[in-house]
């Protein structure tokens, strides 16, 4: 599998790009994607210098568009799209279907990857992407590679791509989980609540689910594994070492009893899994 | 105008269910818009519309692969040009193949879990898209969301209650796994989750974390209510 990792700064995209990383996909300020600006590059020219950076190494860089706006800022988001896709051809990962339909009849085309975010389910939610220059898919968080197989094995030769569950998984699907919004504040999921008077967590994949669709992805047949970005880029790197360990086992032939032990430990290798088990 | 009446029901509870819970009801909602482990297979459906004198809805959530193809076999098997199947639709790919293949037979509804994706196109585009896929219905839980929705021309609305849905999720919280195997353990249960700082406590039933309904928005287009059970919560 091939690793795209996330970047918030052209520093660490050279980072992630020359330990292992084959893509980088960044968000930019003032384009929609799922990071608030303090996650994002700076600019759109440091987008560029990225791309650059990654096609000298045979790589590449996509462009987070993974977020919904205001249609009164459509002109101007598909003005520069349309310049970044013109001057580096990147490909667009994109989530909402007004902007997407307003970005191709608009002329622009580019390499679309549909974002997890857009909750493709089955292999019939492909006919609806089907004319619009569609190339990749992004699993939803909650789909299993084992139930995927129609997604990943679909007759039009899009690929795909799946999270690095190994290192994060939402306990609620994202987007149609709606805490955070109805309490504006973040990570309502993890509060520690009470139930009948006992201390209780909104369940989430402990780490042994977790490694099973780590490699359930790698046989299953999808070719991208997505890594997150990340606040502190210390932890992204731990994380980035963790998946290229995991995939290096994988690509060895190790059953899946072995990659649970070996990956058990390599999960608690890194610093931001030590306190949050998901037992 | 006359108000219908519905009663949701998942699959295996009305499998159990007495002739007298469906009594007073007009429509039955059939299935789930959460988990698909809840839904009717032809048989479920062909038992419903034969035990319950009025109108039998299928109601789908997100679907997979694994169910996406007996959804469509209650479709073909329970709908006509003469008598058209409403179908609650939550999933593109649903919405999508109705459109394809079934728009002369089915009546689409759109799910509320679908409606917060609505929700946020742009209005012209909504119309549209809503319009391009035969929607006629919108259900909703929250009040605030009809204006959302109320300049869409010719749009009808049902309201469910007590539950709105705040979250949900395809990892089951009462069984701590993934969906593929599934002991029916959410039946006829509901969690109480509290916390200091939620204004009120947030409730568990079946795969969605969402509150309690407080009253009914009157609203010219809404001429349905959709009553959902929420068994007294424990612990579960």
């Amino acid at each position: 599998m091939l690793i795209v990792a996330g970047a918030k700064t052209y520093d660490e995209a050279d980072w992630l790009l020359a330990n292992g990383a084959a893509e980088v996909y960044c968000g930019v300020p003032g384009l929609p994607n799922h990071r608030d600006a303090d996650q994002c590059l700076e600019n759109d020219a440091e987008f560029l210098r990225i791309a650059r950076l990654a096609g000298a190494r045979g790589k590449r860089a996509l462009l987070a568009l993974n977020e919904a706006c205001f249609e009164k800022d459509y002109p101007a988001v598909a003005r520069r799209v349309r310049a970044i896709v013109k001057t580096c051809g990147c490909p667009v990962i994109i989530r909402e279907l007004p902007l997407f339909h307003y970005l191709y009849n608009s002329g622009l085309r580019a390499e679309f990857i549909i974002s997890s975010l857009s909750l493709v389910f089955n292999s019939r939610a492909l006919d609806y992407y089907n004319k619009l220059g569609v190339k990749r898919v992004i699993l939803p968080f909650h789909l299993l590679p084992g139930e995927a197989g129609r997604i990943i094995n679909n007759r039009r030769g899009l690929e795909t791509e799946i999270f690095f569950h190994a290192d994060f998984c939402c306990p609620n699907m994202d987007p149609a989980c709606r805490l955070d919004g109805w309490l504006k504040s973040f990570q309502v999921c993890r509060f520690p609540y009470t139930c009948g008077g006992k201390p209780h967590r909104m369940p989430e994949a402990n780490v042994p689910q977790k490694l099973d669709i780590v490699y359930d992805s790698f046989h299953s047949g999808i070719k991208y594994l997505k890594i997150i970005r990340v606040t502190d880029f210390k932890d992204q790197k731990e994380v980035l070492k963790e998946a290229r360990v995991m995939l290096a086992l994988l690509e060895k032939g190790v059953s899946r009893e072995d990659f649970r032990k070996l990956g058990e430990k390599l999960y608690f290798s890194v610093s931001r899994h030590g306190g949050r088990t998901g037992r | 105008m006359k108000t219908e009446k519905a009663v949701a029901i998942s699959a295996p509870e009305f499998r159990g269910v007495r002739a007298a819970a469906l009594k007073g009801f007009d429509l039955l909602y059939l299935g789930d818009e959460f988990c698909q482990n809840l839904l009717p297979a032809r048989t479920d459906f062909g038992a419903a519309a034969e035990k319950f004198k009025g109108r039998v809805i299928l109601v789908t959530p997100l679907l997979t692969d694994a169910v996406f193809d007996e959804m469509e076999r209650v479709i073909t098997s329970f709908s006509s040009a003469k008598n058209r199947l409403e179908v609650v639709v939550n999933d593109l790919g649903l919405l999508h193949t109705v459109k394809r293949r079934y728009a002369l037979r089915v009546n689409v509804t759109l799910g509320r879990l679908f409606a917060h994706r609505v929700k946020v196109m742009p209005p012209g585009f909504a119309a549209r898209f809503l319009k391009e896929h035969g929607v006629k219905r919108v259900e909703l839980d929250d009040a605030s969301l009809l204006s959302r929705f109320e300049g869409i021309k010719g749009l009808k609305f049902s309201f469910h209650s007590p539950f709105r849905y705040l979250s949900a999720t395809r990892f089951c919280p009462w069984e701590r796994h993934w969906p593929a195997s599934c002991a029916l353990s959410c039946l006829g249960k509901t969690q109480k989750l509290e916390h200091p700082r939620l204004p009120r406590p947030l409730l568990l039933k079946g795969q969605a974390y969402g509150l309690r309904t407080s009253g009914v928005p009157a609203h010219p287009a809404l001429d349905r209510l959709v009553k959902e059970s929420l068994p007294a919560a424990g612990r579960g």
